[in-house]
């Protein structure tokens, strides 16, 4: 499924990101986690990570761990030098105000689904 | 020189997890029965009993401010300080990012919620809004030494949190507070190493120490042996 299709689908605000083009990027896999040593050890190359966790590390382990999103549940949002530095990095964050059990209720019924790295 | 036993991370019963008899004088009293020379009053996100304990101390066991910190990532970091003062202006922006995280996440819960006698004293030990970096920072712009607490655990450490130190975060020493066995594995780390008990109750006093060799049970020398400074050192016992 196309990374634009799960922001429209729910509901998602950008924070930042690789511009519309990057949008069309296929997703399969999910992961979600407020540990940042199980993102590295477990998130699965290319997928959507939902966290409730906003500081900058959060943006050098998706990196390392090749993530392909990162979706900010119940609300949360970063500062600006945390969407500076995803930008830079053409590294897609959104927010919603959903949990982060919903977030992924709804993406796995979209057909996202989990992997072992 | 002098050899001296130090437990550098001990809870008084401010510390909503610790055990209710974590009392000024029954920590003395066990500390010094166990041969301890140093100790270190190090609750969650407040300084404020550390001055009850070294007055019950007066004087036959040395009592040092500390504290510890949850980041905003979760992480604990202990803060150990030589003088009031500065122990004191840390404990305030502490006490100010916990409200102000606290606030964030429960809109309309008065300011002073987490504090004992506060309708929610077990929230003291919530994540504050201060980054690692910022913690450390603050501690060592006061003149105090930045620890990476429990580094040896999977829950609330830097290494469980993150996996990593980040970049451009400058820990003084990091804490083993579970074995002895991780020692060789940390040292890759290259940063200083102590031992302490993370004390909740009178039982955990003592059981894991840091020997410290220097002139004399004070701040600076201890400062100094942490550094290795002057044939001064410190290792885990």
């Amino acid at each position: 499924m196309k990374l634009r299709e799960i922001k429209q689908r729910l509901g998602l605000s950008t924070l930042s990101g690789a511009g519309e083009g990057g949008l069309g990027e296929d997703v399969r896999f999910g992961h979600s986690s407020d540990l940042l040593s199980d993102v590295l050890a477990n998130a699965p190359a290319g997928c959507v990570l939902v966290t409730i966790q906003v500081h900058m590390n959060v943006i050098a382990v998706a990196m390392h761990a090749g993530v392909a999103a990162v979706i900010f549940s119940s609300g949360m949002v970063p500062d600006e030098e945390v969407k500076k530095k995803a930008a830079e990095e053409k590294l897609f964050l959104f927010s919603s105000q959903e949990t982060t059990f919903t977030i992924v209720g709804r993406m796995y019924e979209l057909g996202i689904i989990g992997a072992k790295r | 020189m002098k050899r001296i036993v130090a437990d550098l991370h001990i809870h008084t019963n401010v510390s909503p997890c610790a055990s209710e008899e974590m009392v000024p004088g029954a920590i003395v009293q066990t500390a010094l029965e166990r041969g301890v020379g140093v100790i270190a009053i190090c609750d969650h996100n407040t300084t404020g009993n550390s001055n009850r304990v070294r007055e019950a101390a007066s004087g036959g066991l040395v009592v040092l401010q500390g504290m510890e910190i949850t980041t905003c990532e979760e992480v604990h970091v202990l803060g150990l300080f030589g003088d009031d003062a500065q122990a004191s202006a840390v404990g305030s922006a502490v006490s100010e990012s916990l409200s102000e995280a606290l606030g964030a996440r429960n809109p309309g819960e008065k300011e002073d919620i987490f504090h004992k006698g506060g309708s929610k004293p077990e929230l003291l030990s919530s994540a504050t809004t201060m980054s690692i970096e910022e913690s450390v920072g603050i501690i060592r712009n006061n003149g105090g030494l930045a620890v990476a607490a429990h580094i040896d655990r999977p829950s609330f450490s830097v290494l469980g949190q993150l996996g990593f130190i980040p970049e451009g975060v400058k820990f003084d020493a990091v804490e083993i507070t579970g074995s002895y066995s991780c020692c060789e594995e940390l040292l890759s780390l290259g940063l200083p190493v102590i031992a302490s008990s993370d004390s909740h109750s009178l039982w955990d006093i003592g059981r894991m120490c840091t020997v410290f060799e220097l002139y004399a049970p004070t701040w600076k020398e201890i400062v100094l042996a942490i550094k290795g400074r002057g044939g001064r050192r410190c290792w885990v016992a």
